[in-house]
């Protein structure tokens, strides 16, 4: 849903139907009077509705609303800091209980990522992303993951034998693939379906 | 936490209107069905259940009482 039409008695009634019908709020949206609304003719005659077309042009807006909302709600003493990169939002979480939204290995942070792109889509048709850290949680469980990467290849290798990981995301997989690449002597490859889905490293022979 | 999971849900759908939220409080736990536009059930549950999962997964850290936190959709 990224653009509608609505009518209305006057050209503000009309764009606050269109607001409550998408949920978002003014800031986030363009709005185009397709038609002003008139007065009829002494009362009776050549009365017109005003027509206006609302299109969300930024939905990153609404993504940042929407989680101010949730932390909010949580009742969470976090502060957030939102940062455009080309197609991507960063969303930065930061204060005392950021513990509490990052969650067990980062749970609740990939959850709550996961609603922000949920509501991302609803307001776009383009492929953006939304990512979330909270006080540098991304890098540290990538340096984590790849320093588990190394010492697991090194246990594969003298063990000589393939070694299964843990469930991970499709992004913690690929930094544990992306570690490993240019070691020649055992390959990564992932197996199980989702949400079981893991990496494997195994000898090349 | 009846505000919370209303704020959620009401931004993942196309129905807002519709989605009504019933709490019930047990001994133990508290279950909180969500009732939905027909259209909207797909998208909340998501792939897998991946959608309704991290529905959970936020509600409970948000959770400061003792007992467990149901969340269930209605049919």
């Amino acid at each position: 849903m990224k653009r509608i039409t609505m009518r209305g008695q006057t050209v503000e009634e009309a764009v606050e139907k269109a607001l409550a019908r998408l949920h978002v709020s003014k800031e986030a949206v363009d709005i185009v009077v397709v038609q002003q609304e008139k007065k009829p003719f002494l009362g009776l005659f050549g009365g017109q509705e005003a027509i206006v077309e609302v299109t969300i042009s930024h939905p990153f807006h609404c993504v940042e609303s929407f989680l101010k909302h949730v932390i909010e709600q949580m009742n969470v003493r976090v502060q957030l800091a939102c940062q455009v990169e080309g197609e991507r939002l960063v969303v930065f979480l930061s204060g005392r209980d950021v513990a509490r939204v990052i969650g067990k290995h980062g749970q609740t942070l990939n959850s709550l990522q996961l609603l922000a792109q949920g509501v991302l889509n609803r307001y776009t048709d383009r492929p953006l992303r939304v990512v979330i850290d909270a006080e540098g949680y991304r890098k540290r469980r990538e340096e984590t993951l790849v320093r588990l990467a190394k010492n697991m290849a090194k246990k594969a290798i003298q063990m000589g034998k393939d070694i299964s990981l843990e469930p991970m995301s499709a992004w913690e997989r690929k930094v544990i693939h992306t570690a490993l690449s240019d070691d020649d002597r055992i390959q990564t490859f992932s197996a199980g379906t989702e949400p079981h889905r893991h990496v494997v490293i195994s000898l090349k022979r | 936490m009846k505000t919370l999971l209303e704020t959620i849900v009401r931004s993942l759908v196309d129905h807002p209107e519709c989605v009504v939220i019933r709490e019930t409080e047990q001994q133990q736990s508290i279950t909180y069905a969500i009732a939905l536009h027909q259209e909207d059930v797909g998208k909340v549950i998501g792939k897998n259940g991946r959608m309704i999962q991290a529905i959970r997964t936020v509600v409970q850290a948000a959770n400061e009482s003792k007992k467990r936190i149901d969340v269930r959709i209605e049919e």
